[in-house]
């Protein structure tokens, strides 16, 4: 036990605590910084950009834990219903744009989503032309754009995990629940559902905390834009610690946004784990 | 007590020993005093000492990276005591990590800085050596044109003023923002390359009647529409009055009628689909290799993008700067000098540093740069370069500049949050989501935080 907290204290909680002190400071990262207490989290709790890129985290939560949970959940039933003749091949294809790294994906997106890339061209295609679009650089389509970037890439996760996870439900409560004539929905809500609380608890946990950290496909992608309409929190954090010389407060950001992310795998785990 | 007690609080003291140790003084606070050259310097050092240059850059593109390499071999070649430690870095990560690497305690001894924010940071934790004297004694202070190209360069010895005061670095290559055209569309389409601004206008409308996309731009990257602006800005507004505001002098506003009318253009060309479709939503790399394989009239870059273009399109590409308003030549543009080769003030070897500095920016290198299709801030001279090519229309536009003193610098050198508030701010005036006089308004408030 010594050992390891020792590294766990030198790496991680040690740069922790440095972090937080710098957020007491005003300093550019390379000449003297110097005290102003708080005054970073106070700034940081009223200036719009920083408002807006929590409330951006908000809706990437939506792309990236609930709608892939949702569909995880939903595979998870028609898999384990039926027998589904290469369900190993599905769901290691599903899986597959959890190995890839972030810049990648990105990278990838980028071309599809260009103007003149294929998902246009398909849609001209098939005679949706009107649905053209330049996703990533329109107001209103870029967050919801990067948001699909993240489902594609967090879904595998949960349903490689939801499948796990029934595995291991007795059949007997599958027989039990087809005895007392439950159809495939009752028998999802009676006991698929109940039976996955952990695995749900883990994806929430996981895909809840990519969301909020969310920073590699956004950074290759749109870099915040277009005009703030993709900034988040760790995006900001980068910009002040590294470019702009405001390291007392992407530290603060830092800060809050740790706190927020404690708090939440905290809420996560009580409620969904615990309640049995 | 049970057994576990005590190595419980054995791991507790030890991980409040690793807290003691992180516990942190102020940070930046390293307080070693740097060494300034004294007195009067010559140009020459100890050539029988053996020393090794560290030295680190961003020319990681194929072609410039092939130039600094070929003068570092010729300047070992020329002093076999010397040799030099290249450390090379793309441009992101190059500016994210440059100012750690210069504090550290073994900081690389010749350095490329940024002008604006970098170079400010540099300049105020006393981290470079100012040059003057070497200046004087190597030339440098003639070699690129007028004296004033070196202004970017120039800083009061605490980093409070920009643009003033002593010189703390040169620069190997330059950049002068343009217009890229396609020679063979241009033709196609009956027109000739223009020489009013007017004409510049109609011309964008011409091609845009004929189905051709009149400027291609990538503004997914945010930053290539900024460059579109600043050249725009440079006919509508004063010089003096756009440099004095990127240099943060007392007073200085963005908010002013020129550039208002600047920003109304550039939503009118907006508007009237003058950019390629999608514009806010292309990546510029994409777009510049569009253009490149022939797509569109115009594209507004500088000399960085060169290559993409003439590499394909050789000599059917050309370039000039955007005409003024009244079609008098020599007007002010977007350019300066490109990112400054400094010297550390912790360097050991100053002088062999300056002898590098001199050796890699001076008439021999301009050539080498340019014959490796890049612009260099010295004059390479006629014969170093196919006259039909772009980059002689470019070399001489930045040579007409320099010599005249008429260039602008770049906007987002304002302050250090001034790139995201200008080309965010674009993309929303680019998609009519704000007023031109906001946008001047939003822009003016970000330099009013820095500079009052």
């Amino acid at each position: 036990m010594l050992p390891a907290l020792v590294v766990f204290g030198v790496f991680v909680v040690a740069p922790m605590i440095d972090g937080a002190w710098i957020s007491l400071f005003a300093w550019d990262g390379v000449t003297v910084g110097h005290w102003v207490g708080l005054s970073n989290y106070r700034e940081a709790l009223v200036d719009p950009l920083v408002r807006e890129a929590f409330g951006h985290s908000l809706v990437l939560v939506g792309f990236y834990a609930v709608l892939p949970i949702t569909i995880g959940l939903f595979l998870t039933a028609l898999m384990s219903h039926a027998r589904v003749r290469g369900g190993a091949v599905v769901r290691t294809i599903i899986f597959l744009p959890q190995v890839l790294a972030a810049v990648v994906v990105g990278v990838a997106w980028k071309w599809l989503y260009d103007p003149s890339g294929p998902i246009n061209s398909l849609l001209g295609a098939v005679g949706l032309s009107s649905l053209e679009h330049s996703w990533l650089g329109d107001f209103s389509t870029a967050l919801p754009a990067v948001g699909v970037i993240g489902t594609w890439v967090t879904t595998g996760l949960c349903l490689v995990l939801f499948v796990a996870g029934v595995q291991r439900i007795p059949l007997s409560r599958y027989e039990a629940a087809r005895v007392d004539g439950a159809g495939p929905v009752r028998e999802f809500f009676a006991v698929t559902l109940p039976g996955l609380r952990n695995e749900l608890a883990v994806a929430m946990s996981l895909s809840v905390i990519t969301a909020l950290r969310a920073f590699d496909i956004i950074f290759v992608t749109t870099k915040g834009g277009p005009g703030n309409a993709t900034t988040v929190p760790s995006l900001l954090i980068y910009q002040r610690a590294f470019i702009t010389g405001e390291v007392g407060s992407a530290a603060a950001i830092g800060a809050m946004m740790g706190a927020i992310i404690l708090l939440l795998s905290v809420v996560i785990t009580r409620v969904v784990e615990e309640r049995r | 007590m049970t057994p576990m007690r005590p190595r419980l609080s054995v791991s507790l003291a030890c991980l409040t020993a690793v807290l003691a140790l992180s516990a942190c003084g102020t940070p930046g606070s390293s307080g070693d005093s740097a060494s300034q050259p004294s007195g009067a310097v010559s140009t020459g050092f100890d050539t029988s000492k053996k020393v090794t240059l560290t030295m680190w850059d961003t020319e990681n593109a194929q072609g410039p990276s092939k130039a600094e390499d070929e003068l570092i071999h010729q300047f070992e070649q020329k002093y076999p005591n010397v040799t030099v430690k290249r450390v090379v870095k793309n441009f992101d990560d190059y500016m994210a990590t440059i100012k750690l690497a210069a504090s550290s305690s073994d900081a690389p001894d010749v350095f490329q800085g940024n002008e604006g924010a970098v170079d400010r940071a540099l300049v105020k934790a006393h981290l470079i050596a100012p040059l003057d004297g070497y200046a004087k004694a190597y030339g440098w202070d003639t070699r690129f044109g007028s004296s004033a190209a070196l202004n970017p360069l120039r800083w009061s010895s605490d980093g409070n003023q920009w643009g003033v005061g002593q010189l703390w670095g040169i620069a190997q290559k330059a950049e002068v923002v343009g217009a890229f055209y396609n020679k063979a569309t241009l033709k196609q389409l009956g027109l000739q390359v223009p020489s009013t601004f007017d004409q510049f206008q109609q011309s964008l409308a011409v091609a845009k009647s004929k189905g051709v996309p009149p400027i291609m731009v990538g503004n997914l990257d945010r930053w290539p529409m900024g460059h579109v602006f600043m050249v725009l800005q440079a006919r509508f507004d004063q010089a003096a009055s756009i440099s004095n505001w990127t240099y943060g002098h007392a007073g200085a506003t963005f908010d002013t009628a020129g550039t208002r009318k600047a920003a109304t253009v550039l939503q009118q060309w907006s508007d009237k689909g003058y950019f390629e479709d999608g514009f806010n939503g292309v990546s510029q790399e994409n777009a510049a290799a569009r253009f490149g394989k022939g797509e569109g009239l115009y594209f507004i870059t500088g000399p960085w993008q060169n290559q993409t273009f003439a590499g394909p399109l050789g000599d059917g590409v050309g370039f000039f700067p955007l005409p003024s308003l009244d079609g008098t030549p020599g007007a002010p543009t977007t350019g300066a000098l490109s990112l400054p080769f400094h010297i550390s003030s912790h360097s050991q070897n100053q002088a062999v540093a300056a002898a590098f500095i001199d050796f890699i920016t001076n008439q021999n290198a301009a050539k080498i740069v340019i014959g490796n299709g890049d612009l260099p801030a010295a004059n390479p001279g006629a014969a170093a370069v196919d006259p039909n090519s772009s980059l002689a229309a470019i070399s001489a536009a930045w040579g007409e500049k320099a010599k005249a003193g008429t260039l602008t610098p770049y906007l987002d050198w304002a302050t250090p949050t001034m790139g995201d508030t200008l080309f965010g701010g674009l993309q929303q005036l680019s998609e009519n989501r704000e007023t031109p006089a906001d946008f001047a308004a939003a822009v003016q408030q970000d330099w009013v935080k820095t500079h009052s």
